[in-house]
């Protein structure tokens, strides 16, 4: 089966990696890359396999007093977030080849194969419990990769930060599952229209909880700062750019559709949150001086977006979330990989010690602009895309937390310019600690570049991936079965409109049917 | 059916010929000399700017129904119609539109921006990222003809913020120059502030029409109650605000004099700027049926106008002043547009095109022979060495001041003369008063680069003006004097090629109603201005001086630009930045992972989670007391549904 394969060749890549010599470096990059570039150039297929669901397999596993299946699916909602995790994990294995002691780097790569395979579990799982056991297992590989493998004190107790955080959500995670399967009697997602409302709205908060960690959502982003700071750029690059989406899935794939009304119940809150978050990170990237934190506080704000789209639940913003996500995922990686080759090259992190670097390396700093241009929003540009086609939507049943959202808008320019001008703009300032900066090797070249086309092609043709994304597995989940909220908005508004227009008819009366008339008139 | 293919082909054809220039330059500019990336990038421009003048021809040669192209991708036929977005209800696709309008822009957008691209082949030569500047420059026209051509909103706004990025860029281009870096930046931010204002505008339009196509939204426009009206115009009003650098939004155009000259002229005086202008005409079925918005829209164009040009009065930077005199001349355009006067707003466009470009090209040449010299205090003098950027300059100087027959003459008439015909005689008294201002700062500068004395700088004039700048500069000296003369008492031509745009306008009153009362108004304001100019700066007396002493705090206002920048500074940026670095200092690191750490120790030792905010300093409890009151900001916002101060429902 394909979709087993995509799953398990990064794993199987690892454990291939194990029987080659460590200090056959050659050998062991050609692998880890081969297996790595074969599951994104497999999971491709999974494009043009249907929109509604590419591959499906179930098979029974545990049956006891409780249900449990090997239960694995690629659909619109997961489509993306697979191809995500294979392109960002092909790339960030290549960005680890400069890993600066040789001989620790077969260790490095197999965690790196083994994180993504675990990623691909989360993103296939359609059972509850298959989904929790990968869910915890993604905490093992960044673990020892942020204690063994950075070689610093900061990021081993960064690494403790994350571990604790995660598994803290990890058990949220579990009692709400287990609280929900001690009523429904099976790790499948099924109906779950018995439940009494109360406990629907405790375990949907357990769950938002460990979602909201994992993202991570204001104010539970504490363990973020430290971990993106201090692990190497390829692990932050899968992080960020993958893992962090592992929550907004959960939501998507599951504690949305199988909790519309506590969804509804929760929304004022979260959505509060949300915007405070999108607030709160773009005036700490504002005011950080480190790069690569400066770029998780914008994360924190840009994936705050992300949760305001779907809590807005519109017929728009919620498929444009999905949008978001993929982007974000792509301008994510693309920063933080871009950070870690500056960090190679100058042995800095620090904003005010760098000044400059376009002199030398004027091929980073074009690929660093468009990278950052996306992250601010420019039209045109990925980030854009996303940002504008949440906010439409959300604008319609949200305008207040729109409003707010918008001003990070105006911020993110600041923070980011200020990432991009500090470091490749204004005098020359290294000196004599870093007298010549290499610009991009053809390998860097090479590895980001996909990254970038990917931000270039979403923002100018984003149908393409909404076309991909069945808006009503994600929209109609939320919105419609919640009796009392519009099932389109617009369609109201348009009525409205087309309501003024007519009133001197005396067509008060018709309104939905006016307003349809009005649109297919127009 | 021959022309038609062209008409349907012809608009991609220009639009992506400067953006295959840019990529073409960016993959083979290193490996090729420097003169070929410059030739691809004039030769991407020329080719854009012929097909352009062919498919005006073409369009109007054609009957005033079919006027107006949408051109579609994919075309019409193809069952894929959503090339942007399309998640119902929302569709967007990829539509231009071509009529009198956009094709007035486009033409000098490639006409003008050839010429500014000819003149950069020899300003920039010294340059060492000369196919960089090329590449910036053909991104430039591709974005600036992307916003003009766009058929919906959101493909506009893509121009939008493409022609803000190679603003950005280009102010930037002395990227080791700190005073470069930071102008750059500060107009790369208040143009999102617009590009914000033209998204909430969007957001409204998608509410009341389902659509963000013009087409769409124009047909019935009335679908919309005036009240939604004016706020969707108030929010474009923003946007148009921030790229144009009309009040309050202005403050980025005279620090972006610090990009090259050739930037200046193409971005910061013939083009960009004026995309405000554009935009309000673009939208004008929205304007005429919002009078609110659109008085607004006057308001902030004459106050524009008329505060610019006192700023401009007092200013030593050669480029600076010329910016100043910018920021006035649009306020003139968006003045024009925000009464209804669309033509003549366009005309006007058209020829401060032309006389504006004129002027920073041979303010360009002065400062290229004076080894970066921009202070008239160290020129003067000038009209014996370098003849012919003082006659450049002059003949920039008449059309600007609206002397007759030069082209500023007909097209500063045509506005003035429509305030009155549209009874805006308040509006009418500040535009005439500002040409006083207008005649009295270009002398200023004409006299004190030129005359007033000798030569008073250190710097050695090399005759160093190739051939390449100064042709297109001999050009524009044509055009200057000539450009206005589509439109003379009796003859109008321009307004027939703008009428099919502009058919579902009531007041599109022809230009060629001139009356003496106006011309000689304004003739009579500009005298007034040179006269007090030469008196001031040609004839030496006792008054200049004691008119300085008794005017030093009405100088320093004006020299400080009404502390406008100061303003904002105290008022936005340093307490952004405060909060900023206190959220990312202390805030974060002690309350977030501090208050996280509290949470964990409550369950062993209750007490230890208090005695972290006890313990605190002054700072963190006004953090966190600052926390709290958004949080109960948002709920009450979110509670009370305040979306009528914000124009929602």
């Amino acid at each position: 089966m394909l979709i087993d394969t995509v799953i398990f060749l990064p794993l199987a890549t690892a454990i291939v990696l194990l029987a080659i010599p460590r200090t056959a470096h050659n050998a062991l990059k050609g692998v880890a890359l081969a297996g790595a570039v074969a599951t994104f150039a497999l999971s491709l297929a999974f494009i043009n396999l249907g929109t509604s669901v590419a591959a499906d397999q179930n098979v029974p596993w545990i049956q006891t007093l409780w249900t449990a299946a090997y239960h694995v699916r690629v659909d619109g909602v997961r489509l993306f977030f697979i191809l995500l995790t294979t392109l960002v994990a092909a790339v960030s294995i290549w960005g680890a080849f400069s890993y600066d002691q040789p001989e620790r780097l077969r260790g490095y790569l197999c965690l790196l194969l083994a994180f993504e395979t675990t990623l691909l579990g989360v993103f296939t799982a359609a059972d509850l419990l298959l989904f929790y056991i990968y869910w915890d297992l993604m905490l093992i590989p960044v673990f020892l990769l942020l204690t063994g493998f950075s070689g610093t004190a900061e990021a081993r107790r960064a690494a403790w930060s994350y571990l604790i955080y995660n598994g803290a959500g990890g058990l949220v995670l579990l009692l709400g599952i287990v609280a929900l399967v001690a009523h429904t009697h099976t790790f499948e997602p099924a109906a779950t229209l018995s439940l009494p409302a109360r406990t629907a709205w405790w375990i949907f908060a357990a769950f938002a909880l460990a979602f909201a960690i994992k993202t991570p959502l204001f104010p539970f982003h504490a363990w973020m700062p430290p971990t993106y700071t201090f692990a190497p750029a390829p692990v932050v690059a899968l992080v960020s750019g993958v893992q962090s989406k592992a929550g907004l899935f959960g939501l998507l794939a599951f504690a949305l559709p199988l909790f519309p009304q506590a969804a509804h119940a929760w929304a004022p809150v979260l959505l509060i949150l949300a915007t405070a978050g999108i607030l709160y990170g773009a005036l700490a990237a504002i005011g950080e001086q480190d790069v690569k934190t400066l770029v998780g506080f914008s994360s924190l704000s840009h994936l705050g977006l992300v949760w305001l789209a779907l809590f807005a639940f519109d017929m728009t913003s919620v498929p444009a979330g999905i949008l978001m996500i993929v982007s974000h995922g792509l301008i994510a990686a693309a920063l933080f990989l871009l950070l870690g080759f500056i960090e190679e090259r100058t042995g800095t992190r620090d904003l005010a010690r760098f000044g400059g670097l376009a002199w030398q390396a004027p091929r980073l700093a074009v690929f660093l602009l468009i990278a950052a241009m996306a992250a601010l929003g420019l039209p045109g540009l990925s980030g854009f895309a996303g940002e504008f086609l949440i906010l439409i939507g959300s604008w319609q049943t949200q305008p207040v937390f729109t409003a707010l959202a918008l001003v990070a808008i105006v911020l993110a320019s600041v923070y980011m310019l200020k990432l991009f001008q500090g470091t490749m703009h204004g005098p020359q300032r290294l000196g004599q600690a870093a007298p010549s900066v290499r610009d991009l090797r053809p390998r860097e070249l090479a590895l980001v570049a996909p990254l970038l086309a990917g931000i270039v092609f979403l923002g100018v043709w984003p149908a393409w991936l909404n076309d991909r994304t069945p808006s009503q597995v994600t929209a109609a989940a939320a919105v419609t079965r919640v009796g009392g909220v519009p099932d389109s908005p617009h369609a109201a508004h348009t009525a409205s409109a087309a309501r003024k227009a007519a009133a001197g008819l005396q067509m008060q009366t018709a309104r939905r049917a006016d307003g349809m008339v009005a649109e297919a008139g127009s | 059916m021959m022309t038609d293919t062209f008409a349907q082909t012809a608009p991609f054809t220009i639009l992506f010929l400067p953006l295959l220039g840019m990529l073409v330059i960016a993959v083979v500019g290193p490996r090729v000399h420097r003169a070929a990336s410059a030739a691809i990038a004039n030769l991407a421009v020329l080719g854009a700017f012929a097909l352009t003048v062919a498919l005006a021809l073409d369009v109007w040669h054609r009957p005033p129904s079919d006027q107006v192209l949408t051109v579609t991708y994919p075309p019409a036929w193809a069952a894929h119609q959503q090339f942007w977005a399309h998640i119902p209800p929302l569709t967007v696709s990829f539509e231009l539109r071509i009529d009198g309008l956009s094709l007035a822009w486009m033409l000098i957008v490639t006409g003008v921006g050839f010429l500014i691209h000819l003149y950069s082949v020899g300003y920039m030569l010294d340059s060492r990222w000369y196919r960089t500047f090329f590449a910036y420059m053909n991104l430039f026209i591709f974005a600036m003809l992307l916003l003009v051509m766009a058929g919906n909103f959101l493909w506009l706004l893509v121009g939008w913020g493409g022609v803000g990025l190679a603003s950005y860029l280009l102010i930037g281009f002395d990227m080791h120059r700190p005073a470069a870096v930071a102008a750059a930046r500060k107009a790369l931010i208040m143009n999102v502030i617009g590009d914000v204002g033209i998204m909430l505008a969007m957001f409204l339009l998608f509410a009341h029409f389902g659509s963000l196509s013009y087409k769409e939204i124009f047909a019935n426009v009335t679908a919309a109650g005036t009240p939604a009206l004016n706020w969707i115009g108030i929010w474009l009003l923003l946007g148009a605000v921030a790229k144009s650098a009309q009040l309050p939004l202005h403050t980025w155009l005279p620090d972006a004099m610090e990009g090259p000259t050739p930037v200046s002229a193409l971005i910061h005086a013939a083009t960009m700027v004026t995309a405000g202008v554009y935009l309000v005409a673009r939208a004008h079925p929205i304007y005429d049926h919002a009078p609110a918005a659109a008085q607004a829209v006057a308001v902030v164009g004459c106050a524009t106008a008329f505060f610019a040009a006192t700023i401009g009065c007092v200013q030593y930077d050669i480029k600076r002043v010329l910016a100043y005199s910018t920021m006035s001349q649009i306020g003139y355009m968006v003045l024009a547009v925000g009464v209804g006067a669309y033509a003549a707003g366009t005309f006007h466009f058209i020829t401060h095109a032309f006389f504006k470009a004129l002027l920073f090209m041979a303010a360009g040449i002065i400062i290229h022979n004076l080894g970066g010299e921009q202070d008239i205090r160290n020129m003067g003098g000038l009209a014996r060495r370098l003849p012919f950027a003082f006659w450049a300059f002059l003949v920039g100087t008449l059309a600007l001041c609206g002397v007759f027959p030069f082209s500023g003459f007909f097209s500063k008439d045509a506005i003035l003369d429509q305030l009155l015909v549209l009874h805006h005689p308040v509006l009418w008294a500040f535009g005439t008063a500002t040409a006083a201002l207008t005649a009295y700062y270009m002398f200023r500068l004409l006299f004190m680069t030129f005359f007033t004395g000798g030569f008073r700088g250190k710097a050695q004039t090399h005759a160093g003006t190739v051939a390449s700048m100064s042709v297109p500069v001999a050009l524009l000296i044509g055009l200057a004097l000539v450009g206005g003369w589509i439109v003379v008492p009796g003859h109008d031509g321009l307004t027939p090629l703008l009428r099919a745009a502009f058919a579902d306008t009531g007041t599109m009153a022809a230009l060629d109603h001139f009356s003496g009362i106006v011309s000689l108004a304004a003739l009579g304001a500009g005298l007034v201005g040179f006269v007090a100019a030469y008196l001031l700066y040609e004839r030496p007396s006792g008054l200049r001086p004691t008119l300085r002493r008794s005017l030093q705090p009405v100088r320093n206002l004006l020299a400080n630009a009404y502390y406008v920048d100061a303003t904002y500074h105290w008022l936005f940026e340093v307490p952004v930045l405060t909060l900023a670095s206190d959220i990312a200092r202390y805030l974060d690191p002690e309350a977030v992972a501090g208050g996280a750490a509290a949470v964990a120790r409550t369950a062993t030792a209750a007490g230890d989670a208090v005695r972290l905010w006890e313990a605190g300093y002054v700072r963190r409890y006004g953090l966190s007391m600052l926390v709290g009151v958004v949080i109960v900001l948002a709920l009450f916002l979110y509670l009370a549904g305040g979306t009528a101060a914000l124009g929602g429902r």
